[in-house]
């Protein structure tokens, strides 16, 4: 579904991303792991356009989209949930889904039907519904950040460290919904994550970037067991 | 080597006073291009006036012409009224835009950023009206008139000899504030323009220094004005239309804000552009056979500025360092200028550091307890005045804060020994964000106490924390990004800084001494975290590792007696991880305090000695970590039941 | 008193006027964070080209307001253009300042070109409903009636717009955070080419209303752009409600004070220039007291270390 060739981003003097190629089937949940400043967020912000990249090509759906702006790769059907949350914080949960829901501005019927599914999805959103965005906790937002993108309907969810300033017990509400969209509704799923042993579990396969370049790739069980993965990323081993 | 670096400076500026020397002669005396010559001279100290405030700190006035007019105003009314000698009143006038400058900077404690535009906006608009309405001492609309050039020795100056005078006060005013930006000042200056809570945290009074700089600005700018008063020998409120400070931010802007050549090109380019119109103008005009062409010529104006912003975006000196050129020219100057080497202090060090300069991502923290110790052991803090703490280090009691109707911190005391590692952690929204804000001064708190090193503290500022030695380093990186990695150090060092504003305006041999020490333990720092070789490199382009150390190294050359870590962990690898917990063992050996606030609960409960657990804004419980754990409240609130821990855990 | 009451009048008239192109700075910072300072330049477009067709080209008013209108779009569409490319590209803070102003001037010249026909003279259309009518002792103007009832249903219908409609939200949004918008689908370089047009509109309807009052010259910009700047910020940037708030109450207070000075005080001249200056003062005032403004609304006032920029590098 989406194909990744030899990505290079830089910013200034800085390359960030070095020649990185990866790709997600459909129906797959895929996870990239990786230290601070390793490209992780770079990478997902050059797929859904908010960074242009020197070299390499993005392919969404046989569709060559590199270096589209953001809001026509979000009309192909990549939805990016940003790190750190980002909801609009002067909007209301329902105005904040409604701008997820932009796509469907002209399309009274397409919309009211994707904003009953999302709230169905998080009844907790149901129930904050005309709160101002900003006054919820972390966790409540990152629900909206997540409904938000599925208001655009997309074929590609992408998530930025949806764990973020979490407590323990928020990460494994949120990806239980995670873990929900991918295995009920078949959605496919590109994941950034610090967790990686939360984020190794949901997902089927996962990349690893150090310094900007692909380290490692293979099947999450692959990863899990790989020693270099469990003494770097899951902390087990020589301590 | 050190040689030729000096002749060609010397060169350059003896060119450049050769052509302002020969001016005259070159024009043939010519009143109108000698005139000219000196206008250049007052724009260049008024815009590189700005610039200290603009582009160092950060200060974006739209006040500087009204600033302008009143040192001119001040300056005409001294020599017209009181009939006082133009050498009394000069620096009368300096001084009465200085204090202008200054009043404003007081009254705007509160404006940041676009506020402090608009709020100098309105300043210069009122300055403006009131050199309209107040005919008595302004003489309105008409102004002041009648104002003579000075006399030196009961001898009137021809317009020849004023020139000169103007250019010499001019140039010596800029070898001030150059002197200014390269010292303990520019640094603040710099800090504040970075960011401001950064710069409090490394104990710069971000107000004190505003004022410095927006008042020395001022002083200049009035000055300036003086000096065009008597050049242009009347002064009328057009001087300080607001519209007229366009020409200025043009210059500044065309030049390079921030660098301090910048202004002096700008200046000499934007008045090459506006001749350029004027003689355009006037062929046009004969051309045409019309009478004028006004609003040819300004449409023109306009047009130009709009198209020499898309051509140089950065200006002149911001293209040429960013060019091939340019950057040959700066390693070059680099080179010819080499920074201290570190002094040799590794005796029983094992050659980590070798290892360390791979560019790796997992080799950040791994300093060795070793080096850290003799790292704060060195300290060039001779830990002065400070008492040796046997009580707590800090004492807060009955803490409490609210945001409109939420009570973010309900009555929260906490104590802190000195050398004990304390962790703290609850869930989102528990208040341990606003607990750590409110106790390091960056945000106030309703009521409660606050008592560090055993001194009572009234609302505690951030710097004034710093000073004591309580140093905060922020969850994400707050790196200076565009000065280098050993600018970021030096200003590490801001507290243990003597010099003052004279010894720094002045360059003094005592000055030039403390600089050259400070240059040196920065050195030193940076050797011992693994980033000499870095050292004149922009931190904006280390990598997260190395920024992490260096501000690591940054928060150690402020001398700490308490470290605040927010979220340390977050983004490092497990070994990383590990280094960081050597850091902080060594930090305890040394009996500097941690206060740690982590979501990493295994990395947390390995290194703390006690931890406190917040929730809804209070104090759940606090222990060991062995007693939190098993508490059964807290595993309600926050970690999650037995099973689930093993899921929850970060890194298990 | 009569003239105490009429200086009331005409300060809630005035006070009208500062609203709209007070409406006009916010919608353009919401979207954009810049102060157009060539603002104040529409109110002049508007005036100058109702006045033209309406008085010199004898249209019919509906049709003429609609043809300003039209013109505005344009204008404003231009305007952004020539001060958007060029705030972009500048490395600097503070490249909207220069080109803004920049524009101000291109827009003031353009319009005394010779093949204009507004020339530099100032013009005196005539009012959209002539004559008075009397309240007791008092005549007013039915023109101020106009502008203030005009003035409000122009705040009324762009309340509805920001709140009812998708594109009104995702101008709220774009003011939030412009990459999250983007991701959206929602296209920000034309939210923010829209967010000009409209302020564009809005400002010169502002300039249609009051021209009959003031009369209508290239320059009458100057002076309504620097009043409308500082009902936007004493009301609070980016709140329409204290725009309005503001407006008003810069009006009031300038109306008032150059009554005081002239009929109380007994000023022969310079009252004008103490009535700025009390407008001004009030300004100052208000910044200090309380810099988000009265009507506040809190727009990037988060406390720095809680909400830390977001770190361009970072991964």
């Amino acid at each position: 579904m989406l194909e990744i060739k030899n990505l290079t981003v830089a910013y200034g003097d800085v390359t960030a991303l070095r020649d990185v190629s990866l790709e997600v089937n459909q129906g797959e949940a895929v996870v990239i792991i990786g230290a601070n400043g390793a490209g992780k967020t770079t990478t997902l912000k050059t797929i859904s356009g908010l960074l242009k990249p020197r070299a390499g090509q993005i392919i969404f759906k046989n569709r060559d989209i590199t270096g589209l702006p953001p809001h026509e790769i979000a009309r192909a059907g990549i939805a990016h949930v940003p790190e750190g949350r980002q909801v609009f914080t002067n909007l209301t949960v329902i105005d904040n889904l409604a701008m997820g829901g932009y796509l469907w501005r002209n399309d009274k019927k397409k919309y009211n039907s994707v904003f009953d599914k999302v709230l169905s999805l998080f009844p907790r959103l149901a129930e904050r519904r005309n709160q101002l965005a900003g006054t919820l906790s972390g966790g409540e937002q990152q629900m909206v950040a997540i409904g938000r993108a599925m208001m655009t309907c997309p074929s590609l969810l992408i998530l930025d460290e949806p764990s973020l300033g979490l407590a323990p017990l928020m990460v494994k509400e949120v990806f239980n919904y995670l873990q929900k969209l991918h295995q009920e509704e078949g959605l496919t799923v590109l994941l950034v994550e610090q967790v990686a042993s939360v984020a190794l579990k949901l997902s089927d396969r996962g990349y690893v970037l150090e310094n900007g370049r692909l380290a490692l790739s293979g099947t999450s069980a692959e990863l899990s067991t790989n020693p270099r993965i469990r003494e770097l990323y899951l902390g087990v081993g020589s301590s | 080597m050190m040689s030729r670096v000096r002749v060609l400076k010397w060169v350059a500026l003896g060119l450049g006073l050769l052509l302002i020397g020969l001016w005259p002669g070159l024009v043939e005396n010519n009143k109108f291009w000698v005139t000219l010559g000196a206008q250049a001279a007052i724009l260049m100290l008024l815009s590189s006036s700005l610039n200290l405030a603009l582009g160092f700190t950060d200060l974006v006035s739209m006040a500087h012409t009204g600033i302008y007019a009143v040192g001119a105003y001040a300056c005409g009314l001294i020599v017209t009224r009181l009939g006082l000698d133009f050498w009394l009143a000069l620096p009368l006038a300096t001084l009465v835009a200085g204090a202008v400058g200054g009043l404003m900077t007081l009254a705007t404690l509160r404006a940041a950023h676009l506020y402090f535009a608009m709020v100098t906006l309105s300043f210069n608009l009122i300055l403006l009206q009131l050199a309209f309405a107040w005919e008595g001492l302004t003489g309105g609309e008409g102004g002041l008139i009648g104002i003579k050039r000075p006399a030196l020795g009961g001898q009137r100056l021809d317009l020849n000899q004023y020139y000169y005078l103007i250019w010499v006060l001019v140039l010596v005013s800029l070898w001030l504030i150059f002197n200014l930006v390269r010292s303990k000042f520019g640094r603040a200056f710099i800090s504040i323009r970075g960011d401001e809570a950064t710069a409090a945290s490394l104990g710069v009074n971000p107000f004190k220094y505003k004022l410095i700089s927006f008042a020395t600005s001022s002083a200049f700018a009035g000055m300036a004005g003086a000096l065009y008063a008597h050049l242009n020998g009347f002064v009328n409120p057009a001087l300080g239309d607001s519209s007229g400070s366009l020409s200025l931010f043009v210059a500044l802007f065309i030049g390079g804000v921030g660098t301090l050549s910048g202004p002096l090109l700008g200046v000499i380019f934007a008045t090459g552009i506006e001749r350029l119109l004027m003689v355009g103008g006037d062929a046009l005009n004969k051309a045409t056979n019309t009478a004028s062409n006004t609003s040819y010529q300004a449409l023109a104006y306009g047009l130009l500025l709009i198209l020499t912003m898309a051509v140089l975006p950065s200006g002149i000196v911001g293209t040429w360092t960013k060019s091939k050129a340019g950057r040959k020219w700066s390693n070059f100057l680099a080179q010819l200028h080499p920074l201290p080497k570190p002094q040799e202090l590794r005796v029983a060090s094992s050659g980590l550091h070798i290892e360390n300069q791979k560019p790796s991502t997992h080799n950040s923290f791994t300093t060795e307890n070793t080096e850290v110790s003799q790292l704060l052991t060195r300290n060039p803090v001779p830990t002065d005045n400070r008492q040796p703490i046997t009580d707590n280090l800090l004492n807060v009691s009955g803490m409490t804060k609210s945001f409109g109707g939420l009570r973010a911190l309900r009555g929260v005391d906490m104590q802190i020994e000195p050398g004990e590692v304390r962790g703290l952690i609850g869930p989102n929204g528990s208040g341990k964000s606003t607990f750590v804000n409110v106790i390091s001064g960056h945000l106030p708190y309703d009521s409660g106490q606050i008592e560090f090193g055993g001194e009572k503290l009234n609302r505690p500022a951030t710097y004034q924390l710093a000073k004591r030695g309580q140093v905060r380093i922020f969850q994400a990186a707050h790196l200076f990004p565009n000065l280098s990695v050993v600018e970021n150090m030096l200003a590490g060092f801001h507290n243990h800084s003597r010099q003052n504003f004279i010894e720094a305006a002045l360059h003094l041999p005592h000055q030039r001494e403390e600089e050259a020490r400070l240059r040196q333990e920065a050195v030193n720092y940076l050797a011992l975290v693994g980033l000499s070789e870095r050292a004149l490199t922009l931190a904006g382009s280390l990598s997260h590792g190395q920024q992490r150390l260096l501000e690591v190294a940054r928060a150690l050359a402020v001398g700490p007696r308490l470290l605040i870590l927010d979220e340390p962990a977050t983004g490092l690898t497990a070994e990383e991880l590990r280094g960081l917990s050597s850091l902080i063992a060594s930090l305890k050996q040394q009996h500097i305090s941690v206060l740690l606030i982590e979501h990493n609960i295994d990395f947390l409960m390995r290194l703390c000695d006690r931890v406190s657990v917040f929730e809804y804004g209070e104090k759940i419980a606090e222990g060991t970590p062995a007693e939190v754990q098993s508490n059964p409240r807290v595993v309600v609130a926050y970690l999650g039941e037995p099973e689930t821990i093993e899921e929850s855990k970060v890194r298990p | 008193m009569n003239a105490f009451i009429q200086s009331i009048i005409s300060g809630i008239a005035v006070g009208a006027i500062y609203a709209l192109v007070a409406i006009g700075y916010n919608i353009i910072f919401s979207t954009t964070r810049i102060l157009n300072l060539a603002q104040g330049e529409f109110v002049a477009i508007g005036a100058l080209t109702s006045f033209q067709l309406e008085d010199q080209l004898k249209w019919p008013l509906p049709l003429a307001i609609l043809a300003t209108v039209g013109v505005l779009i344009v204008a404003g569409f231009l305007v952004e253009k020539l001060v958007m490319i060029p705030t972009r590209l500048a490395g600097a803070s503070f490249g909207w300042i220069i080109s803004t102003v920049a524009a101000a001037i291109v827009i003031r010249n353009v319009l005394t070109l010779p093949f204009l026909p507004f020339g530099s003279d100032s013009h005196a259309p005539p009012p959209l409903i002539a004559g008075t009518f009397r309240l007791g002792e008092i005549g007013i103007s039915w023109q101020n009636v106009v502008v203030v009832v005009f003035a409000l249903l122009l705040v009324v219908a762009l309340e509805l717009f920001m709140n009812r409609t998708f594109t009104g939200k995702a101008i709220q949004a774009t003011s939030n955070n412009q990459a999250v918008a983007s991701l959206m689908g929602i296209n920000v370089r034309r939210i923010i080419t829209f967010s000009f047009v409209l302020s564009a509109v809005i400002t010169g309807l502002a300039g249609v209303l009051i021209g009959p009052l003031t009369g209508a010259d290239a320059n009458m910009g100057v002076d309504l752009g620097v009043k409308g700047f500082v009902a936007a910020v004493v009301g609070g940037m980016g709140s329409a409600r204290g725009a309005v708030f503001g407006g008003f109450l810069i009006g009031l207070l300038q109306s008032l004070a150059g009554w005081f000075f002239s009929s109380v005080v007994n000023m022969s001249s310079g009252s004008a220039s103490y009535a700025n200056i009390a407008v001004y003062a009030v300004l100052a005032i208000v910044l200090l007291a309380s810099p988000q403004g009265l009507v506040s609304l809190k727009i990037g006032s988060k406390f720095k270390a809680q909400s830390p920029k977001p770190a361009a590098a970072n991964s």
